[in-house]
């Protein structure tokens, strides 16, 4: 049998490739030339100009947003392996009460909040955490927990917390099915047959589970990890960034060198980094996708 | 000790069940219910159905042409995850069957716009939108959101076909089908349900975009989450018009879950 696709598959296919190359690969290089140009409004002068390394070298050295920017990115990405950790053990005990199926309701709360537009997410934020109108600020100044004057969103630590916490009631629930997900690829009889010869769970988990669903557990890992690094929505609606810096994520630095501050140079700079960084994760993610996919074509799993 | 497991399971299962619902549906049903209850009764605890109100509603209409927002978002949402899902269907199929490199590079890139941060891509497309004005229009969006729909229809699609045996296409070819008409006649009603639950997600995904389109909109065109965003800046927080705002924007979800579990019954029943 030739190739089974036919004509109108193949023209549909290449014209989408050619879509996509060319929205995904023309801004990349046009962000890499424009890095190079000194595109400032705040001198005349010079814009337009070829200036080299010069937009890298003022990021690195003359502006600490961009390394508060990294820095905040960091515990972001930090808080999404914390809650890939904590999805994990809540997967393990599912697995434990439903080897099987799950309940459908169970399914449906599970794929709620993930479902749900980040903007909400981040509404929800305000209506429970905000300076004057936040119900559980008010309950906790009620309470005595905090000062009177103080709140959640007040703070660098609390605005940082906030957002963690938004995310991880927004991701744990997913993560953890799709953890569970993968834990089915093991056959239930192999699960069996390893309670009925008395090997510990967590022997179980270290020679059956992990290594058989290791594919989808490192694809889902990086899942998350991305969205940890481009974390824009919730922060955006919730604290805007602030207070001050301390919540800018790379996203809204990117977002306020572009369009507010208007300086596209060194926007482009960033944004050039940006891509770098991104790339770190997609590359793996990729590899992993397409041998998944190869053992799926062969009828392994 | 099987015998003291199976009296602990149910418990077990049950307990688990309670305590997820509770902390996922808590803060939602709260939301919801905070939307419809005046600002004093929400302050002293005193939540009942005689204190429910509809002012907040009012109040948010009148200060947001809510209608033009729904309309607008309802149409970008439904025509790009509509085109996306039958557009994304055919070159699923052919990443999946089609031979050489194209269609295995293509499956990477679909990933690759999929996981790219917006914002990496939005500086640019503002100056595209400009230059050939598609700022501002309705048009411009449905497109962007068409390609990045498209790209999930393809990137979960795919492996979803490499797992159908080839033994379908090959009775196809020999029933005289080619190339379209394998397609839609042969693979597609053999994954309706993937492809109902994935029309769900792209049209959610345009549904909850905030960054492109707060960027790529100004006052012709304005979709929830940028509405949304407009409700949280300025000094003076109106938390009962947030919530109301927000309630509208889950409407989608309750309709999607009564579709899905409409439509599986209906195929139990057939089935039996």
């Amino acid at each position: 049998m030739k190739d089974p696709t036919g004509r109108g598959v193949q023209i549909a296919g290449w014209i989408f490739a050619s879509l996509l190359a060319f929205l995904l690969f023309v801004p990349f290089f046009v962000t890499v030339w424009k890095s190079l140009l000194s595109l400032d409004p705040a001198f005349p002068t010079r814009f337009g100009s070829f200036v080299g390394f010069h937009n890298y070298m003022e990021l690195f050295f003359n502006e600490p947003e961009f390394s508060d920017s990294l820095q905040t990115t960091g515990i972001f990405l930090a808080a999404g392996l914390g809650q890939c950790v904590v999805a994990f053990l809540l997967a393990l005990w599912l697995h434990r009460l439903w080897p099987r199926r799950l309940p459908p309701y169970l399914i449906a709360v599970l794929a709620l909040p993930f479902v749900l537009s980040p903007s909400v997410v981040g509404l929800m934020g305000i209506l429970y955490l905000h300076d004057q109108v936040g119900l559980i600020t008010r309950a906790a100044r009620d309470l005595g927990l905090i000062a009177e004057a103080t709140a959640p969103l007040a703070s660098t630590a609390g605005a940082i917390l906030s957002i963690c916490l938004l995310d991880a009631w927004r991701w744990i629930p997913i993560t953890a099915l799709f953890f569970w997900l993968g834990f089915r690829v093991v056959p239930q009889r192999e699960t069996e047959a390893a309670l009925v010869d008395g090997i510990s769970p967590v022997a179980t988990l270290r020679y059956l589970l992990l290594p058989r669903a290791a594919a989808v557990i490192g694809i889902i890992l990086l899942i998350r990890l991305l969205d940890s690094f481009r974390l824009f929505d919730i922060a955006t609606i919730l604290t805007g960034g602030g207070p001050g810096t301390s919540t800018m994520t790379v996203s809204l630095y990117a977002n306020r060198l572009t369009f507010i501050q208007q300086r596209f140079g060194l926007a482009a700079a960033h944004l050039t980094i940006l891509y770098f960084g991104v790339a770190i994760l997609v590359f793996p993610l990729i590899q992993r996708a397409s041998k998944f996919r190869n053992q799926l074509k062969a009828g392994r799993l | 000790m099987t015998g003291n497991m199976r009296r602990i399971t149910p418990l077990a299962r049950f307990l688990t069940g309670a305590v997820l619902t509770i902390v996922i549906l808590t803060p939602i049903v709260l939301f919801v219910l905070i939307s419809f209850t005046s600002r004093i009764s929400v302050l002293t605890g005193t939540i009942s159905p005689k204190t429910l109100t509809l002012i907040h509603y009012q109040q948010l209409f009148a200060r947001v042409d809510v209608s033009k927002v729904l309309f607008d978002s309802i149409a970008i949402a439904t025509i790009s995850s509509l085109v996306a899902v039958i557009l994304g269907l055919f070159v699923a199929y052919f990443v999946s069957r089609g031979r050489g490199w194209v269609p295995n590079q293509l499956y990477s890139l679909a990933l690759t716009i999929w996981f790219v941060p917006s914002v990496a891509l939005s500086a640019q497309l503002y100056f595209w939108f400009q230059d050939v004005g598609l700022y501002d229009r309705m048009f411009g969006l449905i497109l962007l959101y068409f390609i990045v729909s498209a790209s999930l229809v393809v990137a979960l699609l795919a492996p979803y076909l490499d797992a159908i045996p080839r033994r379908l296409d090959e009775a196809a070819w020999i029933d005289g089908l080619r190339g379209l008409a394998v397609v839609c006649r042969v693979i597609a009603p053999a994954i309706v349900p993937a492809l109902e639950g994935i029309t769900i997600l792209a049209f959610l995904m345009s549904w909850n975009e905030l960054l492109y389109a707060s960027l790529l909109t100004d006052r012709r065109v304005s979709t929830l989450p940028v509405a949304m965003l407009g409700l949280t800046t300025g000094s003076h927080i109106e938390w009962g018009q947030i919530a109301a705002l927000g309630t509208l924007s889950l409407l989608p979800i309750p309709i999607a879950f009564i579709f899905i579990v409409r439509n599986r019954l209906s195929s139990f029943s057939s089935t039996a």
